[in-house]
């Protein structure tokens, strides 16, 4: 079976590399954005399996992210919003927009995984 | 070569151990060809948290000090070698060398515990000169300890500076990983202190604001507390309080402190090898 594959749109490039280890580890192809118009261009070209964005991002936020998904590519992608204490009516906005869950900072990666797992699950069931 | 051997006394430096704080590989070259001839033993340190560790290793009798140097600027190295813990290293002579004629009038130097200046170009003769004095005046200082030697204050540096426990347990015990992140933690903490510099001269505090948030992650997994309480100081102070000499003074703050956190990262990752 070919592995899941994810997007990890993420500017702060430590937390991504942590990020990407472990989801590596947990059975996923990873691939890595670090602004919002790697982001963009990405998508163009190909639909991961589940998309995890950082709501903070140079070019075009987590929010954007999730309109552009939705009302331009017309894709039900799953996406992850990896958001910043104090930031609760952006994820709100997020929400509306129709991304699917939300895990704070700090990231824990072992908690993010089983988010990913749950929402691979509901898509596949 | 011919003429500076002619006119400058040789001798009284003969076996003294230098330490000198210069970036410049072609500066370090000459200057360490020079101080050689006179019989110094030379130690040079491109970035000040590296002299700052000769300093522990070696017994240095005088510094020379490039002003300008990446992520922290002579007059704070000065002032943390004059607030070192250890005396002997507190009272070590410090001659600053600039080409910024600014920099020499006033009394900024002699504040930050520079005992002299030399403005290049200086002739080797002045150099000489200027570093036996240093050397003697130290000598009759030796009885008087704690001149110009204040400490910082708010920092805690008895503190652990940071634990890497955290991390070492995300990478799985994978301590290639764990090294490729501290490197880029690294990255991370240079790009910011470099772009802060820029972003306090603009008083762009959204870009401040945005900097230092991109930072907190990386403090927060490698357990600096002492330097993520800084940076969130920045935070706040630019997105909320909106008082950017606030802002500018935990960024003093954050110059001082970093080295310190990067000496210590350093310290942890050789146990780990």
């Amino acid at each position: 079976m070919q592995p899941k594959r994810l997007l990890l749109a993420e500017d702060d490039h430590m937390l991504a590399s942590l990020l990407k280890y472990r989801l590596e580890k947990g059975g996923y192809a990873v691939d890595l954005a670090s602004d919002g118009r790697e982001v963009k261009s990405y998508l163009l070209e190909k639909l991961p399996d589940v998309v995890v964005s950082d709501i903070m991002m140079p070019y075009f936020s987590g929010i954007e992210l999730v309109d552009f998904l939705r009302s331009e590519l017309k894709s039900r992608v799953p996406v992850i919003i990896i958001s910043t204490a104090g930031n609760e009516t952006n994820i709100l906005n997020a929400f509306d927009l129709g991304a699917d869950d939300f895990i704070s900072k700090p990231v824990s990666p072992a908690e993010l995984m089983i988010r990913v797992d749950k929402i691979i699950r509901k898509k596949t069931s | 070569m011919h003429e500076e051997a002619a006119t400058t006394p040789v001798g009284e430096l003969r076996g003294m151990k230098i330490l000198v704080f210069e970036d410049n590989p072609l500066n370090q070259k000459l200057l360490e060809a020079r101080l050689k001839k006179w019989g110094c033993t030379v130690f040079t340190a491109s970035k000040v948290p590296v002299g700052m560790n000769l300093l522990q290793q070696e017994e240095i009798d005088l510094i020379l000090m490039d002003l300008r140097m990446p992520l922290m600027d002579g007059f704070q190295a000065a002032r943390r070698i004059r607030g070192h813990r250890e005396a002997s290293v507190r009272r070590i002579p410090i001659i600053a060398l600039t080409a910024d004629i600014s920099l020499a009038e006033g009394e900024k130097y002699r504040q930050s515990g520079i005992d002299d200046l030399l403005l290049k170009p200086y002739d080797p003769t002045s150099l000489y000169t200027a570093m036996v004095h240093g050397i003697r005046s130290c000598a009759n200082r030796k009885d008087k300890p704690g001149i110009g030697c204040e400490p910082l204050p708010e920092l805690n540096l008895e503190d652990r500076l940071l634990s890497l426990e955290y991390l070492e347990g995300e990478c799985m015990g994978d301590l290639r990983m764990l090294s490729d992140l501290v490197q880029l933690f690294r990255n991370n903490l240079l790009e910011f202190a470099g772009r802060m510099k820029v972003y306090l001269k603009e008083r762009n505090l959204q870009a401040i604001g945005a900097s230092a948030h991109k930072v907190l992650s990386g403090l927060k997994m490698i357990g600096a507390t002492q330097l993520l309480s800084i940076v969130e100081g920045i935070y706040r102070a630019s997105t909320e309080t909106g008082d950017i000499r606030q802002a500018a003074r935990a960024y003093e703050q954050f110059l001082a402190l970093y080295p310190l956190v990067e000496e210590a990262l350093e310290r942890e990752m050789n146990k780990r090898k």
